[in-house]
């Protein structure tokens, strides 16, 4: 009977167990509070006001709706004709450090004011993008929205064919037709599909000419005071950089904790080459941009690293591996920058965006008294024309889309309406308006935009909720990146110029608008290639010799082609001059 | 002549059995149904290996491909690197793991003072319980290039005179972390064979000594002969899992430097399914992992039975 009687309770403990794993997990640590509220509740507040919402005139300060730098705001949008509370669950496809808690800063306080939205939103634990396509292949109810998702992935393949999202243009016509007045034009035509429906709203930063430093923040930072000690020399060319690494390799025992003279996560994360590329003139969509560009005069596509200049990019890397500048400990280097930014352990940072520089700052002070990292002026070829090279055009891999478990897609849609404004982004990325900044007229008699405090820095910054690349990539179209970086700017007369952008630079920009789809041979081939050039890549900038070198670059080649990089290039060329002919028949004309 | 009666053992009905087992029947039946639901009926899932699987169709719906995944997995670039990586790993894992096992629980077991000996044994099976995650870290922090802990004495004891890149090169990545899962699981592993030498007939080691048997000898001659079952056990089932090695390693410590070494079979199927979002093909590859880890466990059995007379089944 004893038996029995711990039998029975051992069994009946194990059943428990078995069902443990069953509990719901969508409570997240790092949401904030979501506000309570409902679309029910927004439309019984209506009904109390009898009847439809009296269209209200826009919430926008009069001063920037006057003075507007790139574009002019439409009157009456719909995103202020409901403004009660609503929360929007967003789940951002990238990691991110230090979260975001909505509410609790003045610019997402004044979002919330202006637009009643109030945003849940969750990021990923890791950068594999496994979570994403988990969630979609559970056939859990998927957040209200998700951002930060590449358009050329499997991922959003499944999100658009398996009518997991709204197309965007039907929520448009539905609820915000105004909205295509806020967008730029053509940017809703580069996406459509065969039915002329598109699914998402991509994050563009598109800054030709505006200032001559180019994007958000320059293109690396450099420790600021190990620079200082060294002389502040010139780096405004390759041969600098050299010079720069060199004078610090015979004084390196003053700083023991830098182990990456060089450090560039985008090279070790993935084999991209852009740095490099760019610096010895070619047109280079840095960050996540394809690895492949297109000769519009030949209607063909390459490889970057199979181009003339890619190989030169990857000598350039060999040489700095040689001389011990790119350590192969910095290719082990998984993308937690804010780990080494904080403990001051690069010399030179190599990446694109450098908002992790604003977030460690403090950190970094507190770990090593004195120490800062500061940004650097992108350094390009003699004779490039840097302007139009150095938008960030991040469209297709910083996508928002809503899906169709929205609660409330209107106010979802009302939403990126209202980020998609000159007001919009300026909250974003400058912060608000009369309290952050305000107008300045500049030498040239064009508007510019200065700060008001004079202690801008990253961390004031951060505190502040001003453009957070990493909280803000459902942010449409940032035209203010470089706020975040510098307290005046001078931008010239632009609005002529963005939307141009895309035509000066088709080398680039057309290999990164068009997709295969995700089950299709060229996919699953270009997936395998990207693998092979993340392998070769570092093998072959981490040769032993000059032989090993070129021995390596040639097993790479024959590596490609055999993998089938010779079909994929002839099927992407087909599909990019596809593309190009429907822009041009379109009236987009394209210069190269 | 009296007629001897002899009583023919009464048939037990099925109910009467169930009931006189009812103890034992409750502590398995849940393990039971446990195993059918998790681990039989997602079996049906190796369907999706031979469509072209997308979520929004679903299952049943996506369309036949027959053997196109399987056709892939043979042409797949990498595929030649990865299964020698996976065979390496898990031959090396076999070739010092055992005789080091071996050697430490024979030690062990010849320690005679109790106390002492529960304080090794505990030391030696607590890293088990530390995930690859933590061990990751500390081994991070052993053997970075930079301000690692063994580079650091090497050098300060002039062995070398530049660090060694541990974490990067590709070349040292199967010794690595071989060493490392060996220190893992040492104590662990010991734990069977300790328990299977307890079990052994203090007799014969009395025996033994009267006839003048050393220590060594008691080893050689007692203790290994009667080890000899359970070492064939586990070699058996280190065989059958040798397919599915290698993925909590790769996962941590693998990076673009020694990814050519690392990547395992297990790790690509987790790759190429949950990141590159290729279901299909992620299911075909571990399918045929499946059917590996199922004939290297029947080669393995059989081998065993034949050699020692002993096997799982």
């Amino acid at each position: 009977m004893k038996l029995k009687m711990i039998a029975l309770f051992l069994a009946m403990l194990m059943l428990v167990s078995v069902f443990a794993g069953c509990a719901d997990t969508t409570t997240d640590e790092q949401s904030s509070e979501p506000a309570e509220s409902s679309k029910e509740s927004s439309e019984e507040a209506s009904e109390e006001e009898g009847g439809e919402a009296e269209l209200l005139p826009n919430n926008i300060p009069a001063e920037v709706l006057a003075n507007p730098i790139f574009k002019e705001t439409p009157e009456n949008l719909e995103c202020f004709q409901k403004t009660d509370p609503v929360t929007l669950s967003v789940f951002y496809n990238a990691v991110v450090a230090d979260a975001w808690t909505w509410g609790e800063d003045p610019v997402t306080a004044e979002i919330q004011k202006l637009t009643g939205v109030t945003i849940d939103g969750r990021y990923a634990a890791d950068s594999e993008g496994n979570e994403l396509t988990l969630m979609i292949a559970s056939g859990d109810e998927l957040p209200d929205m998700l951002s930060s998702i590449n358009t050329t992935s499997a991922q959003y393949s499944e999100l658009v064919e398996g009518g997991l999202v709204y197309p965007i243009n039907e929520l448009m016509d539905q609820y915000a037709p105004k909205m295509y007045d806020v967008l730029f034009p053509l940017e809703t035509s580069y996406y459509n599909d065969d039915n002329g429906n598109f699914y998402f709203i991509g994050r563009q930063a598109i800054l030709p000419g505006l200032t001559e430093y180019g994007t958000a923040n320059g293109w690396y930072a450099v420790r600021q005071d190990v620079y200082e000690e060294l002389g502040s020399p010139s780096l405004s060319s390759i041969d600098d950089i050299w010079n720069l690494l060199e004078d610090w390799e015979a004084s390196k025992d003053n700083w023991p904790e830098i182990k990456y003279p060089w450090l560039d996560p985008v090279l070790a994360g993935s084999g991209n080459i852009s740095v490099a590329y760019a610096m010895l003139g070619g047109k280079a969509q840095y960050s996540s941009g394809s690895n492949y560009v297109y000769d519009s005069e030949t209607q063909t596509v390459k490889a970057v690293v199979t181009t003339e200049l890619g190989k030169e990019a990857l000598k350039f890397y060999y040489e700095m591996a040689q001389k011990g500048y790119i350590t192969q400990e910095s290719f082990a280097f998984t993308g937690d920058s804010g780990a080494e930014l904080s403990a001051g352990t690069a010399l030179m940072y190599a990446k694109m965006n450098v908002w992790e520089v604003g977030t460690t700052a403090a950190a970094l002070a507190e770990n090593i008294p004195g120490a800062s990292y500061s940004l650097i002026e992108p350094i390009y070829a003699e004779g490039v024309d840097y302007h139009y090279y150095d938008a960030a055009f991040r469209a297709s891999t910083n996508a928002t889309v809503i899906t169709k478990n929205c609660s409330d897609p209107e106010r979802a849609i009302l939403f990126l309406e209202f980020m998609a404004t000159e007001y919009g982004n300026l909250l974003a990325t400058a912060g608000v308006y009369g309290e952050h900044w305000q107008y300045k007229t500049l030498d040239n008699g064009n508007i510019g935009i200065e700060y008001i405090n004079d202690a801008v820095d990253a961390a004031w910054r951060t505190e502040n909720g001003l453009y957070n690349y990493n909280k803000y990539w459902f942010n449409l179209t940032t035209n203010y990146d470089l706020m975040t970086a510098f307290s005046a700017v001078e931008p010239g007369s632009i609005k002529a110029d963005i939307a141009s952008y895309i035509e000066r630079n088709v080398c680039f920009s057309a290999p990164n608008f068009v997709s295969f789809a995700s089950d299709s041979q060229e996919q699953v081939t270009m997936t395998g290639l990207n693998e092979i050039l993340s392998t070769y890549v570092t093998k072959i900038i981490l040769s032993e010799n000059e032989d090993a070198f070129e021995a390596n670059y040639a097993e790479m080649i024959a590596a490609l082609e055999s993998s089938g990089l010779n079909e994929l290039t002839a099927a992407y060329a087909e599909k990019c001059t596809e593309w190009v002919d429907t822009l041009e028949a379109a009236g987009v004309e394209f210069i190269d | 002549m009296e007629k001897t009666m002899t009583r023919q053992p009464q048939k037990k009905s099925l109910a009467s059995r169930f009931k006189k087992q009812i103890g034992y029947q409750l502590l398995v039946w849940p393990a039971i149904v446990f195993t059918f639901i998790f681990s039989y009926i997602p079996m049906a899932g190796i369907i999706i290996a031979f469509k072209n699987y997308k979520i929004s169709v679903g299952i049943w719906e996506s369309a036949w491909v027959g053997l196109e995944n399987f056709k892939n997995l043979f042409n797949d670039f990498f595929m030649g690197q990865i299964i020698l990586n996976t065979v390496v790993i898990s031959v090396l894992g076999i070739l010092v793991s055992y005789p080091v096992v071996m050697i430490f629980t024979l030690l062990l077991n010849e320690v005679t003072n109790t106390a002492f000996k529960r304080v090794i044994q505990t030391i030696s099976y607590l890293p088990h319980f530390i995930s690859w995650t933590i061990m990751a870290v500390i081994l991070t922090a052993m053997l970075s290039a930079h301000d690692g802990i063994i580079n650091e004495a090497m050098l300060a004891l002039g062995i070398i005179d530049s660090p060694i890149n541990y974490m990067t090169d590709p070349d040292l990545y199967w010794g690595m972390v071989t060493i490392a899962s060996v220190w893992k699981e040492l104590g662990w592993s010991a734990i069977v064979y300790l328990a299977v030498i307890s079990g052994i007939d203090m007799s014969l080691y009395e025996a033994a000594k009267i006839d003048g048997a050393g220590r060594l000898a008691r080893m050689w001659y007692i203790t290994l002969p009667m080890l000899k079952g359970i070492i064939a056990i586990q070699l058996i089932l280190s065989f059958a899992s040798m397919p599915s090695k290698g993925f909590d390693q790769a996962y941590f410590l693998a990076n673009s430097v020694n990814m050519e070494r690392a990547r395992t079979l297990s790790y690509y199927v987790y790759n190429t399914g949950l990141v590159n979002a290729r279901f299909s093909y992620s299911t075909a590859i571990g399918l045929v992992l499946s059917l590996v880890s199922a004939g290297l466990l029947f080669s393995a059995n059989t081998a065993s039975k034949k050699l020692t007379g002993r096997g799982l089944y």
